[in-house]
């Protein structure tokens, strides 16, 4: 469960009353307003970027190809987004992102409802690079004081984070929010900070969806010379996604940097919104999708980036189906 | 206090082993022999001789060197020794009465039982009150001597310790001001062998030979991470014995590694077995297969 979801169902249970209120003395506004406020929350979301070493390729080897590596040249510094409890207090990964194969470069799935209202409470710790940085979200609403971009004259605090300094983006999961989108670092420290992994992703749901019994989280960027998938690169490394057949799985996919990227997964398809199977899709920088389909495929399968030299850069991993 | 006199002690022992303080030698003349009839001293110590028998005896050093005349019973005589050699000393009352007395230019010692080959070598022993600086020699074959590290400087007393990477096979002696210590070959082994089998869940270890302290690591393959993944380390006891228990789970791959330390480079690696029924497997790690041979692959073969 999300951490913010508790402090949200609070919230929303006042946000219910004061439009009860306002239905009483505004009753064609209640109108608009009476069928969200059934389900929309508040969700409180606490993010820092702090410097990380990572090692890209932690059992060190490219099995497919038999190639071995060092710790040097797979393992760098870097700065990342990492969740935390509230007022930062200790560093946390939630248990559907710890399934979802999040690993510790891409920053936390941040998991939302169309209508819910996301507090982003960010801060900066970075003290590897000690330059400023931002959270820029695709897919949602927000005021231009949210945007998180950096622009002289134009944008606010939130543009540009000092080190040591906070700041509280305010989004709202709208209509046109249902799916998965990246965030990003948006500062005048963006093409380091991207490169060097400072993304992830938001996955809204539709007001009354359920939500799937598996989700996992496809990033792809490059990294340091490897292509990586949640910032790790060659199978046994990049997530194992595992299923079940029978569950229903959701692929969040998205992708960072300056390639473009083809997701394909082995002995399985999915369908496009006009019905038509598809079991390859493209996707450039800052492009994001999902897909989801019933499992009935048992096995062990590839999933990888179909840009072959992705694929023997890193780009690909390991997707296990149980009966 | 007693806390305080034994970490004295302690600390004592570290600088320099106790055999190594000894800066005068006694022998003993308890019956018609001496004792002990052989001994070893640094130049510049003084040996005594006790008389500790009813009858008169005398000391004779190095055929007429040094004489000690008559020492009647309980009496003694007190030599100083300031060059290296060999000192052959003999009672002319009881001419079957011999020994001999070594004086060297510095001491030198190595720990008991053997130290693995490239891990750290503990030499220390004793050089004359006074010296300012040794130098730890290792032998290079064909009778010649190479410096083994920086020169080092003994404590007050003579008393030395010093760590160097252990080499099989090497002589180690240690060069001061009065001349060369005795060569000494420490027991180093370069090779570590580990047996291990399965009984039941019970995997067993032997390591041989087994240096003191060597740990052993019980590791799973993660066939889906491509890796070992370890699960319990001990230290392996005085026969270099250890056995750990299999956790059920899934079929895989087990195998032991011995590290001198925990989370040190691993010195060596068991057989690989099959956790289903303890049969030797290949090494997993070996199996991520470079391409068929002449369809080479960039780094597919000289980097595994």
């Amino acid at each position: 469960m999300d951490a913010g979801q508790d402090h949200g169902q609070l919230a929303a249970r006042f946000r219910s009353i004061a439009r009860g209120l306002a239905a009483a003395a505004l009753p064609a506004l209640a109108a608009v307003l009476g069928p969200a406020g059934a389900h929309a929350a508040t969700r409180d979301v606490w993010v820092a970027a702090v410097p990380q070493t990572w090692n890209a390729v932690p059992n060190a080897r490219d099995v497919m190809h038999g190639t071995t590596f060092t710790r040097a040249q797979t393992t760098f510094p870097t700065v990342v987004y990492r969740r935390y409890t509230k007022d930062w207090r200790k560093p946390v990964t939630l248990a559907y992102e710890r399934r979802a194969g999040a690993t510790q470069l891409t920053g936390p799935l941040i998991r939302a409802r169309v209508g819910d209202e996301l507090r982003i409470h960010f801060k900066n710790l970075d003290t590897l690079r000690e330059a400023p940085h931002s959270m820029h979200f695709h897919g949602v609403e927000y005021e231009p004081s949210s945007d998180g971009i950096y622009l002289p004259l134009h944008s606010g605090k939130g543009g540009a984070v000092m080190p040591g300094r906070t700041f509280t983006y305010k989004l709202t999961a709208g209509r046109a929010s249902a799916g998965v989108w990246p965030y990003h670092d948006h500062s005048q420290s963006m093409e380091d900070s991207i490169a060097g992994g400072m993304y992830g992703a938001l996955s809204i749901a539709g007001r009354d969806e359920q939500r799937a019994d598996r989700e996992f989280l496809v990033a792809f960027a490059g990294w340091h010379g490897f292509q990586t998938i949640d910032g790790r690169a060659f199978v046994g490394n990049t997530p194992v996604f595992r299923a079940k057949v029978g569950e229903r799985v959701q692929w969040d996919v998205m992708a960072m940097g300056d390639e473009f990227h083809t997701f394909h997964v082995h002995g399985h398809r999915w369908r496009t919104p006009d019905g038509t199977p598809e079991d390859t899709r493209g996707l450039g920088p800052a492009e994001s999708f999902r897909v989801s389909w019933k499992e009935d495929a048992p096995g062990t399968w590839l999933y990888h980036c179909h840009v072959e030299t992705h694929m023997m850069q890193g780009m690909i991993g390991l997707y296990r189906v149980d009966r | 206090m007693r806390r305080a006199a034994i970490i004295l002690a302690t600390a004592a022992a570290l600088a320099a082993p106790a055999a190594a303080h000894a800066d005068s030698e006694t022998i003993s003349m308890p019956g018609k022999f001496f004792d002990p009839a052989r001994s070893t001293v640094v130049a510049g110590d003084v040996v005594t001789w006790k008389n500790a028998d009813f009858a008169t005896h005398d000391v004779r050093v190095a055929a007429g060197l040094y004489d000690s005349g008559p020492i009647l019973r309980s009496g003694s005589w007190t030599q100083a020794f300031d060059r290296a050699g060999e000192y052959p000393f003999v009672c002319t009352l009881h001419a079957f009465m011999s020994g001999n007395l070594s004086v060297v230019a510095a001491t030198i010692e190595a720990p008991q039982g053997p130290v693995l080959a490239g891990g750290p070598l503990r030499l220390s022993g004793r050089a004359p009150a006074g010296t300012p600086a040794l130098t730890v020699e290792r032998s290079v074959g064909g009778g010649a001597w190479a410096p083994a590290g920086d020169p080092v400087a003994p404590g007050p007393d003579g008393g030395y310790a010093v760590s160097t990477p252990a080499l099989a096979g090497a002589s180690y002696r240690v060069r001061g001001p009065a001349g060369a210590s005795p060569a000494l070959t420490p027991a180093v082994t370069a090779r570590i062998d580990v047996h291990v089998a399965l009984h039941g869940r019970h995997l067993e270890v032997h390591a041989m030979p087994a240096p003191k302290g060597l740990k052993a690591t019980f590791e799973l393959y993660r066939r889906w991470r491509f890796r070992w993944a370890e699960q319990r380390t001990r230290k392996l006891d005085a026969d270099g014995m250890e056995h750990f228990r299999l956790p059920r789970g899934p079929n895989t791959y087990a195998r032991v590694t011995l590290r001198a330390r925990s989370g040190g480079p691993v010195l060596v690696a068991s057989r690989v077995l099959r956790t289903r029924n303890g049969h030797t497997a290949p090494d997993p790690d070996a199996a991520g297969a470079p391409m068929p041979s002449g369809e080479g692959h960039p780094g597919g073969h000289d980097t595994h």
